[in-house]
């Protein structure tokens, strides 16, 4: 049978009455117990013995009687003493039935009934001696017939009081007290083990309907808590239905939670026995799962990715159903314990939605790669507040050269460069984004600003240079500070806002192009020049160079490669060049690394070029040296176009 | 005269009759022997007791000389212990220490009105209960005899 059902029934109204059935019945007999015994509470042992003693001395009082009774028949009797003995045994009588000393003697059985019924018939008695005491030849043989049948009662009644060493019917009340007792006992025992039993019951059932979630049945998160630790063998999976919120927010609750018994469905369908599936919520589960014969993890995660991706028929349309997962592998040798090994699951399934595959299985390099994130977003946050640390950001400058004289240097990119002690070099990429992941976007972009007028005012205050700088804006610049921003961090620290290039990508545009085209206008009346950086990598790169009002266009690096050998290739880049042109837009080419692709550049001409074939970013003091050497020709205050120094 | 004795018979059973219906309470000492009827008893100096028993509900008022002057009456020598005699042949023996130390009377009056055999007369030896509740125990219930008939001293 099945154990729900057996559970359920605990529940059902018929156990219920019978519990409360039996519970009274208990009670019942309890109150009735309590009120027969104490009735026997008041007659103590002294009170049994007194009323016994005085139903022997009303014994021996009805012989004395008894006596003269008979000398009174014989007609020798003395009537003054017969008289004397019938006296003495009313007085008895009257004290057996109203003081208070023979309450307990009246009280038990029918003591006082038969005592009352005995006095009354005495007293009956006494007219018919009244009327023989005056005739001393009477007949008595009636009257000693009536009083012998009063005698008898009288040695009845006392038997049957009598308080002996164990005998004694007033001990039967306490006999019987105390055999209800052991009854009670018993039922109360038998009540109380059905009881427990019961309330044992309960609780399995309670606490297996509190670990089991109400829509799908399977195991919930009170029962995950309950986990002290997992087989090592077996490999812990966290699974996340895909954008489970668009389907909650489209077609509402009920329709998300029948999609979600779906899923647990063919979770449940496609896992083995021994697999353990436990919900968390409506769309995320942990897998416990055994590990497989043959398959290696990637081809068991991938099966699971297979059998849980379907299309969900709901109100007429097919929506695409997908999981994500993050797999904690059987561990071998040290194991870590389950909570550290739930939380690698997560940590597997937080990188899978970042990389926005189906799956990520944690192991060594993930655990690192973010080890080290945390460790360079630590680092950075200390560099920017000016504090000792491993990590240190520099700048380099690439410079950029005119594609008709190589030695004339227009300007240079300002390039970011990270080293962290511990970590070696960091990638600048990956310093901007976690900038900006962080929110450290506009304190990074304002020491940036500030790094860059330290280092290059000394360049247009005293030597009047007026070459480019190109710097690129990372996206939390691009905000209304902005303006203040270059202002006062760069203008104003002697920068001249005509040589100032921003660099902003697609990515960082976003389709805001009315926002982003106020910023521009706004350094626009500054003289500032605005660069769109990486042309043709990202999407609808043309509406890009048509939206945003940028001055210079910086064509990637892949539009280069290959145009020494392709002349579709070479003729491709020089229409990106005369479509930037017709638009009034200034291209510069980056990526030329080589003498031939040099050559073919610089026939399609008009360009400016920046590249490893002209030079490769360098720091600060040796860009200095670069232009302070004599072949090197730059703008100056006096002529933008001209160098002072020509060699052409 | 045949008639003269069954005359004096006659007398005798008339007067011994009489002598009978008017209650006695013997005090008896070996040979010594002190016979009081209600009305003697009734002269000595009366004491009134009252208060409630295991015998009837509610408080009663009892009244008799106390067993000490009848018995200092009687006069005592070197007498230790004491029987009371019931007519119901109920007896109790105690020290005259012990008995004399209960405040005891002979009550010879319950409410005012003597007592008949039926209410337990002609004489009920009371302790005050009401007064001295530590007598109010089966220990000296017992010297309340009723229907008292002898005290025997010895």
């Amino acid at each position: 049978m099945n154990t729900d059902s057996v559970l359920a029934r605990l529940f059902s109204r018929t156990t219920i009455i019978f519990l409360f059935v039996t519970v009274l019945c208990l009670v019942s007999a309890s109150f009735y117990t309590y009120l027969e015994d104490r009735k026997l509470e008041t007659i103590s042992l002294s009170a049994m013995r007194m009323g016994s003693w005085n139903l022997a001395q009303l014994g021996n009082e009805a012989s004395a009687f008894d006596r003269e009774m008979a000398l009174m028949a014989a007609g020798v009797g003395d009537p003054e003493e017969f008289m004397l003995r019938y006296d003495v045994l009313w007085s008895r009588y009257d004290y057996l039935l109203t003081s208070k000393e023979s309450l307990p003697t009246r009280r038990h059985q029918d003591n006082k009934q038969r005592l009352t019924a005995l006095f009354t018939s005495l007293k009956a008695l006494e007219p018919s001696f009244a009327t023989r005491l005056e005739n001393p030849i009477a007949d008595w043989s009636a009257v000693a017939t009536e009083w012998n049948r009063q005698k008898a009662a009288i040695q009845q009644l006392v038997i049957d009081n009598f308080v002996g060493d164990e005998t004694g019917q007033l001990m039967i009340g306490v006999e019987a007290s105390r055999n209800r007792l052991a009854n009670l006992r018993f039922f109360t025992l038998a009540a109380l083990v059905i009881v427990f039993l019961y309330m044992a019951f309960a609780f399995l059932f309670v606490r297996k309907q509190s670990r089991t979630d109400p829509v799908t049945g399977l195991p919930n998160s009170n029962y995950l808590a309950s986990i002290r630790g997992v087989d090592p063998a077996r490999m812990i999976v966290i699974c996340e239905i895909r954008q489970f919120q668009l389907v909650l927010s489209e077609y509402g609750n009920e329709a998300a939670i029948e999609l979600a018994r779906l899923f647990a469905g063919k979770l449940k369908a496609h896992l083995g026995t021994e697999d353990e599936v436990i919900q968390l919520g409506l769309s995320e589960y942990v897998l416990l799962l055994a590990p497989g014969q043959h398959e290696t993890i990637e081809e068991m995660i991938e099966e699971l990715v297979t059998a849980t991706t379907f299309d969900w028929r709901i109100h007429e349309s097919d929506v695409p159903i997908s999981a994500v997962f993050g797999v904690d592998p059987p561990c071998e040798g040290n194991c870590p314990d389950w909570n550290t090994r739930y939380q690698q699951a997560h940590r597997g399934l937080a990188q899978a939605h970042l990389k926005g595959v189906s799956y990520s299985i944690n192991n060594e390099d993930l655990r690192r790669q973010i080890e080290e994130e945390r460790q360079i977003f630590t680092g950075l946050r200390k560099f920017l507040k000016g504090e000792p640390g491993p990590l240190r950001l520099s700048l380099v400058y690439q410079p950029i050269v005119s594609v008709e004289n190589r030695h004339l240097v227009t300007g240079a990119e300002v390039l970011l460069r990270c080293r962290d002690d511990n970590i070696g070099f960091v990638p600048p990429n990956r310093v901007v984004d976690l900038c900006e992941h962080f929110g450290l976007g506009v304190e990074f972009g304002q020491w940036l600003f500030r790094q860059i007028a330290r280092e290059t005012r000394q360049l247009y205050r005293d030597l009047g240079y007026r070459g480019t700088l190109s710097i690129n804006l990372n996206p939390a610049m691009l905000g209304d500070h902005l303006v203040a921003d270059v202002k006062n961090l760069l203008i104003e620290q002697g920068i001249p806002a005509s040589t100032l290039c921003m660099e902003i990508t697609e990515d960082n545009a976003a389709l805001e192009f009315e926002r982003i085209n106020q910023l521009i206008d706004r350094l626009h009346e500054q003289g500032v020049i605005f660069a769109l950086d990486d042309f043709g990598t990202g999407h609808s790169s043309l509406e890009y160079v048509r939206e945003l009002k940028v001055d210079r266009v910086k064509i990637d690096r892949c539009f280069v490669d290959g145009i020494e050998l392709d002349e579709d290739k070479s003729r491709f880049l020089g229409s990106i060049i005369a479509m930037a042109d017709q638009a009034y837009m200034k291209s510069v080419i980056e990526g030329v690394e080589n003498e031939p692709q040099w050559q073919k550049v610089s026939e399609l001409g008009g360009s400016l070029i920046q590249g490893y074939h002209a030079h490769r970013p360098m720091p600060f003091n040796d860009y200095m040296a670069l232009l302070m050497d004599p072949k090197t020709g730059y703008p100056t205050e006096t002529s933008r176009q001209l160098a002072p120094f020509t060699d052409y | 005269m045949k008639a003269f004795p069954l005359i004096v018979f006659l007398l005798v059973i008339v007067f011994s009759t009489v002598a009978q219906a008017a209650p006695e309470l013997v005090v008896r000492s070996g040979s010594k022997v002190l016979v009081l009827d209600r009305d003697e008893l009734e002269t000595f100096p009366q004491t009134t007791v009252t208060t409630s028993s295991p015998y009837y509900d509610g408080t009663v008022e009892f009244t008799g000389p106390t067993l000490k002057r009848v018995l200092d009456t009687f006069g005592i020598d070197d007498q230790t212990q004491l029987t009371l005699r019931a007519l119901n042949d109920y007896q109790v023996k105690g020290t005259l220490a012990e008995v004399l130390e209960l405040d005891a009377i002979i009550a010879t009056r319950m409410d005012g009105r003597s007592m008949s055999v039926r209410n337990r007369g002609p004489f009920w030896i009371i302790l005050p209960l009401s007064e001295r509740p530590e007598l109010d125990h089966g220990d000296y219930h017992r010297f309340m005899v009723w229907q008292l008939d002898q005290i025997e001293l010895n």
